[in-house]
């Protein structure tokens, strides 16, 4: 059971020496939105057997209908963790040594971009519509001077925050 | 050898059900950073248990006798 008593915030391909500085993901909008029509499906199921209890040939059909609800909420408890799953591996890590997006497109395919800190030239952050500026969320953008010359990061909570705090670890860096 | 249709549907539903269940705990537990991923694959594995029973009993206590006859 080791993986569950696994430094907090260890992650697979960490370097020796390497220590997290921070693990973000987009913001917990962004996962309470889908996971909201989930619950609503499950809620109208409920009362939707509510309703069709009240009818004469209830009786009859209860027995598959409890087996309809239970296949059902199965489904739903696939989907919301399908959702979650995404969700949580769609990370961005800021090490002392480098920055990893972990992008997960659907179970199998999986993107991982990376930049050293050494090679950042420029941040700049984006806040672009009422929600985002209500809610504190943002894009981040960083200019590079690796292979790849901009990396984008969307809908990171408190954006400024991380803006100021990869700045802070590349001046460590120096 | 004759194949039974509702045991070969039930059993490619099963099939699909346990890859993509078993897909889920894999990602969670390999590629989650730290160990709240790892708690989630757990809860996840639990409801999806006691989940999967419930729907084999309700199948089970299907009154299809009652369901199926001519009032």
């Amino acid at each position: 059971m080791s993986i569950f008593t696994f430094s907090k915030n260890s992650f697979e391909g960490q370097l020796p020496g390497e220590t997290t500085i921070l693990v973000t993901r987009k913001h917990w909008i962004f996962l309470a939105l889908p996971l909201f029509f989930v619950f609503l499906t499950a809620l109208l199921v409920i009362v939707l057997t509510f309703w069709l209890s009240s009818f004469s040939w209830w009786e009859r059909f209860s027995s598959l209908w409890e087996f309809i609800v239970s296949v059902i909420f199965l489904i739903l408890w696939n989907l919301g963790f399908y959702l979650v799953t995404m969700y949580s591996l769609n990370t961005v890590i800021i090490t002392n040594k480098r920055i990893i997006e972990n992008e997960q497109r659907g179970l199998f395919k999986h993107v991982i971009n990376e930049i050293q800190l050494k090679n950042i030239q420029d941040i700049s952050v984006k806040i672009m519509d009422f929600f985002a500026q209500l809610l504190n969320y943002g894009d981040i953008e960083i200019q590079s001077a690796g292979a790849v010359d901009k990396f984008f990061f969307n809908h990171l909570p408190h954006p400024e925050k991380i803006k100021n705090l990869i700045m802070k670890q590349k001046v460590g860096e120096i | 050898m004759k194949i039974n249709i509702f045991f070969a549907v039930l059993g490619t539903v099963l099939a699909i059900y346990s890859w993509y269940t078993f897909a889920i705990i894999y990602h969670l537990i390999r590629f989650g950073v730290g160990t709240k991923p790892k708690r989630m694959a757990l809860i996840f594995f639990i409801g999806s248990f006691v989940l999967f029973s419930i729907a084999i009993i309700t199948y089970l206590k299907i009154d299809w006798v009652n369901i199926i006859r001519i009032k």
